[in-house]
């Protein structure tokens, strides 16, 4: 079987262009946005968090360059195994001690990671690879439940209880996505979206708290102090940035009005110094890489390789939708980080890793055009 | 193999991916919607709330304007100092390494400040309304230059040192009612303090600050700074010399007569210019609410007025002049009138008595005012007829404030001219149902002095600015204003020369001083209290002005509630009148006539019977030239002969002789208006016997002035105390 797919030898030249103008712009960024908290909160030294965000691209490039020169066909053996030790880390990390209650690392040494981000990775592989040797039971009600539906559950409900329900959503939403790709049945996607949304709708009245945060993005400025904080601040930092930006560097609002400006809300800091136009191009380069990544799976030689392709390109075009969406204060604040842009080394690494799969899956493109 | 079968399922998934895209691209285009809509529709007023969270404004205040006097002298000046506040985001933020940082912070300021523990920390925990953190507290203001280095090298979170500034009047309470005081915030309160405030003030200068969210500035230098404007100078026209004998002399005037009040001003009748200006009892500016010397709070606060302008008073005799310069300046009363006093005057049914109730007998015009006789006053009055009188008393200003520039001025009282019987009348042509300010009793003076021209009185010279290299542009001159010509020249010449009489023999003739021309008029009036007369309360006054040729000078003074015992203006603010002249003489350079010799006449005394050289020293000092005729040891005549009053300076012939014949001719000085002693004194250096009756100033002679007699006669003279 093997010896049908032949490698077309040059891979996605565009896709890899974009993602290195994505990184460095991600590496511009987050220096900008973390070097005056860093003089102060590092003793001085402004290129803490850039040193780290370096470091870690330079990993992330190097598993860039093994994934893309790994036959992505490989990976289906994996799939399984990856999934379990997956689901057994997100497990261990509910035993980390964790901050404030948060527990979404587990540290070897001095680094640390997020099983979180291997798990969103090993649903799109388990969920390709299992779909893609499955493609007559797609419109089997008790098949998609059993295997997608329950696995995905399982895997949401480990990561909402770190807590991190941005992540826990991202995983349901990419595992609505691929139903939807590998051709699930329009009532009974209609029925999980009920389902979900009515489960999302009982979760979050459940709760007075829960319900006040996550309405407070209606109206942020009812409460600029409190519950409509972060999203006053980003808007104050897109606000300012208008149409032109105040100009690289130039941000006010990374002086620790907005907490850790690098993180999750680096748009917002792009925003105000690139301003508009800059706003705009950083979104158009995700939607590029989005079109090429659907390229990608249309044109995959293979089942497996459109649903792997098209997984992974969802789960950097719903990271990216949230985080813009929770930048504009278009939905709840709930920290995701950026893909490719963000501080944040196991996002980062596991982003050039994903891109690395569909480079190589792009390698084995039909000839057909 | 599996081709066919994959080719079908590839179709679905292939819709299903341009599905996916396009919900993706759906997506994203609502975000760049979403986007534009913050970024370009409602950018520049999210701008403006980024802006004010971003920028911290500090205010810098601008350095108060300092009070001159005219000649440059420091009245009030504003002493830099510092002031601590706390900014408690750094505070707090800091609480989270170290949740002891207020007591300790409290105990580290207390050593240097002084105050107590407990009070910074109080202040340190201040709270808002509604229970949230306040943003920055003041710790303590004005303090040392010193103490806010000390702050400083502690490096404490959040403690800002800035720039403060003390108000501080260098001489303590001189001239404190005229200048006022300011509050804690350096608010003018009283005085030219409250008056010029917006001229000395100035314009708070700002410096806004970018900083992060815990008001650290920015590296980047982006502040801007609006330098405050500072204030400007106020120079005085009070000449600080001529103000320190004033208030001295009124120290002394308040002691001696144990007196509830004393007040004086001294204005320049050309310019307006107030030269000096004093109450007594004063306050200290630099501690104006200090409660030492009061038991109630209200006291305190009285002790500010400015009574030159805010006590009213009925100013008795004083008024004598406008109802004078009245009655002159419409053609009532020339110099053949004559008065005459039999104690009293029935006036509408009701007898008034005059001071002197054995009356003034038959006067001149000149008399009345000389002898301060109230009959020849009411006959005056009854000439004038009330609208007549009213049209003077209303273009002397009474009733309405002169003007001057100071916060709070009285009007006085004058009844409607409707209710003013003949009674009424009477009473006014000598001061009495009308009410005044010492400043309107001046500007009266003032205008007979300036030929009649009224001028707006003010205390104010100039308002100028320094610049930060000291040069100094005069940003305003208040120029002499004339209000209005109120008596015609000639009329103001006369009464000049009336007043001056007054001086030199009558009532006022113990303002006199050697060698200068002074014109006035006491009074003696007593104190209303619940719409009757005080018994035992007085408020005794005197308006002048010097010299009478060329008046620089006038002045205004008053007792108020002088010992009971001793009251008479004559007795105790004439010479107080006397006495600020001189001071003001020599302060203000005024020089006597014919260039420091008196051009007075002077009583010449005898020297018959001495030598040669005892006599020459004798005229010498008294005063005269000598020239001396024919030949022999001691002087046997002189020409003219003693007794006679001459001008100084004057030519005394001296004849010699062997002795045994002498002239023992003298002729009887006018001893009018000296006292006992001093009538003793020249009677003697004449040759001549004393034998007095009564008490106080000559008033009647025998033999009379001029007679020649022979040594040896005695004069009788009869004493009287003046009574007004």
């Amino acid at each position: 079987m093997l010896i049908m797919h032949k490698r077309s030898n040059s891979s996605d030249f565009l896709l890899m262009f974009i993602v290195f103008a994505l990184l460095l712009i991600g590496l511009i960024m987050v220096f900008s946005a973390s070097s005056y908290t860093d003089l102060i909160k590092h003793n001085g030294d402004a290129y803490y968090t850039f040193k780290r965000q370096l470091t870690w691209a330079g990993i992330g490039f190097f598993a860039m360059i093994f994934t893309m020169n790994y036959d992505y066909h490989k990976l289906k053996k994996f799939s399984i195994p990856l999934l379990i030790v997956s689901i057994m880390l997100l497990v261990v990390v509910l035993f980390m001690p964790g901050i404030k209650d948060v527990k979404r690392w587990i540290g070897i040494g001095p680094l640390t990671f997020q099983p979180s981000e291997i798990a969103k990775f090993s649903i799109a592989l388990y969920m390709a690879s299992t779909m893609s040797q499955n493609m007559n039971k797609i419109k089997s009600f008790t098949h998609i439940m059993l295997n997608y539906v329950l696995v995905g559950g399982l895997v949401f409900g480990l990561i909402l209880i770190e807590p991190n329900l941005s992540m826990a959503g991202t995983v349901l939403i990419l595992v609505f996505i691929m139903l939807i790709a590998a051709g699930a049945k329009v009532s009974h996607l209609s029925f999980l979206a009920v389902v979900g949304s009515c489960a999302a709708v009982v979760f979050t009245m459940s709760e007075d708290y829960r319900y006040r945060r996550f309405t407070a993005f209606l109206d942020p400025w009812k409460d600029p102090l409190d519950t409509g904080y972060q999203a006053v601040q980003s808007l104050l930092a897109l606000g300012s940035g208008g149409l032109t930006g105040m100009g690289l560097g130039k941000s006010r609002q990374k002086f620790f009005y907005i907490p850790e400006p690098q993180n999750d809300f680096i748009f917002s800091i792009i925003g105000e110094e690139l301003g508009f136009i800059g706003s705009v191009i950083i979104i158009t380069l995700f939607l590029l890489l989005v079109w090429r990544g659907i390229k990608i799976a249309m044109n995959a030689v293979d089942n497996f390789g459109s649903l792997l392709a098209v997984g992974l390109t969802s789960l950097i075009a719903i990271q990216t939708i949230i985080n813009i969406a929770v930048a504009t204060s278009s939905m709840p604040i709930t920290g995701i980080p950026l893909p490719f842009i963000s501080y944040g080394g196991t996002s980062l690494v596991f982003m050039m890793i994903t891109v690395g799969v569909l480079l190589n899956i792009s390698r084995y493109q039909k000839k057909s055009k | 193999m599996a081709r066919p079968k994959n080719t079908s399922t590839n179709l679905v998934i292939k819709k299903r991916l341009l599905f996916i895209f396009g919900l993706i691209f759906t997506l994203m285009l609502l975000l760049i919607i979403r986007l534009g809509w913050i970024q370009i529709v409602q950018g520049p007023e999210l701008q403006k709330l980024a802006v004010e969270q971003w920028t911290n404004e500090v205010k810098i205040d601008a350095k108060r304007g300092k009070i001159l006097d005219r000649n440059g002298n420091e009245l009030a000046i504003s002493a830099s100092c510092e002031r601590v506040d706390a900014y408690m985001r750094d505070i707090i933020a800091e609480e989270e390494k170290n949740p002891n940082i207020k007591n300790e912070m409290a105990a580290e300021l207390s050593k240097i400040l002084g105050d107590s523990e407990e009070s910074i920390l109080k202040k340190l925990n201040m709270t808002l309304s509604n229970g949230k953190p306040i943003n920055s507290v003041t710790i303590k203001r004005r303090i040392e230059k010193s103490q806010a280095d000390e702050i400083r090298k502690l490096k404490l979170p959040g403690i800002i040192l800035s720039e403060d500034s003390k108000r501080y009047y260098p001489n303590g309470s001189f001239l404190s009612h005229v200048l006022g005081f300011t509050n804690i915030d350096g608010v003018g309160q009283e005085g030219i303090e409250k008056k010029y405030d917006k001229e000395l003030s100035g314009k708070p200068g700002r410096i806004i600050m970018e900083t992060d969210l815990y008001r650290r500035e920015l590296p980047y230098n982006i502040s801007k700074y609006y330098e405050p404007i500072e204030g400007q100078d106020v120079v005085l026209a009070i000449d600080e010399s001529l103000q320190l004998y004033v208030e001295k002399a009124l120290e002394d005037a308040l002691v001696e007569n144990k007196a509830k009040g004393v007040t004086a001003i001294v204005m320049n009748p050309k310019t307006g210019e107030i030269l000096a200006m004093a109450n007594k009892d004063d306050y200290n500016p630099n501690d104006p609410r200090n409660m030492k010397d009061y038991k109630d709070f209200k006291d305190v606060i009285k002790s500010w007025n400015n009574k030159a302008v805010t006590m009213t008073y009925e100013p008795g005799s004083i008024f004598k002049v406008v109802t004078a310069s009245a009655a002159l300046s419409e053609g009532l009363v020339n110099d053949n009138d004559r008065f005459t006093c039999n104690g009293s005057l029935t006036i509408g049914g009701r007898r008034i008595k005059c001071w002197k109730t054995s009356g003034h007998g038959t006067q001149n015009f000149a008399e009345i005012l000389q002898n301060s006789c109230n009959v020849g006053f009411m006959i005056l009055g009854d000439k004038l007829g009330k609208e007549k009188l009213y049209k003077y008393i209303d273009m002397f200003g009474f009733g309405k404030p002169t003007n001057l520039d100071v916060p709070f001025e009285e009007s006085g009282y004058v009844r409607p001219i409707n209710q003013i019987g003949p009674v009424e009348l009477s009473n006014i042509t000598f001061g009495q149902g009308i009410t005044v300010t010492p400043m309107q009793m001046l500007t009266t003076i003032s205008t007979i002095a300036n030929d009649g021209k009224m001028m707006e009185p003010h205390l104010v010279k100039k308002i100028q600015s320094t610049d930060k290299d000291g040069n100094v542009t005069t940003v305003d001159e208040i120029e002499p204003k004339m209000v209005k010509q109120v008596l015609d020249e000639n009329v103001a010449k006369m009464m000049k020369e009336y007043l001056e009489k007054v001086v030199s023999v009558g009532g006022g003739a113990n303002a006199a001083v050697d060698g200068y021309r002074i014109g006035g008029k006491t009074g003696t009036a007593q104190k209303a209290e619940n719409g009757r007369y005080a018994p035992g309360k007085y408020v005794s006054s005197f308006i002048g002005f010097a010299p009478v040729e060329d008046p620089q000078l006038a002045i205004f003074i008053c007792i108020d509630e002088p010992n009971p015992n001793k009251y008479y203006a004559g007795q105790i603010v004439a010479p107080l009148a006397g006495r600020i002249f001189r001071d003001a003489f020599t302060s203000l350079n005024i020089k006597p006539q014919n260039g420091g010799k008196y051009d007075i006449e002077v009583i010449l005394p005898s020297v018959i019977g001495l030598t040669k050289v005892e006599a020459e020293k004798r005229l010498k000092d008294a005063g005269f030239q000598c020239e001396i005729k024919d030949e022999g040891k001691v002087v046997v005549d002189m020409n003219p002969l003693p007794g006679i009053s001459v001008k100084s300076g004057s030519k005394v012939a001296l004849y010699m002789g062997e002795g045994g014949t002498y002239n023992n001719k003298v002729i009887i000085p006018d001893l009018h208006g000296k006292s006992a002693k001093d009538a003793d004194t020249i009677l003697k250096s004449l040759g001549l016997k004393l034998k007095s009756s009564g008490d106080g100033y000559a008033t009647n002679q025998s033999p009379e002035v001029g007679e020649k007699v022979p040594k040896g006669t005695t004069v009788s003279v009869q004493f009287e105390a003046f009574g007004d």
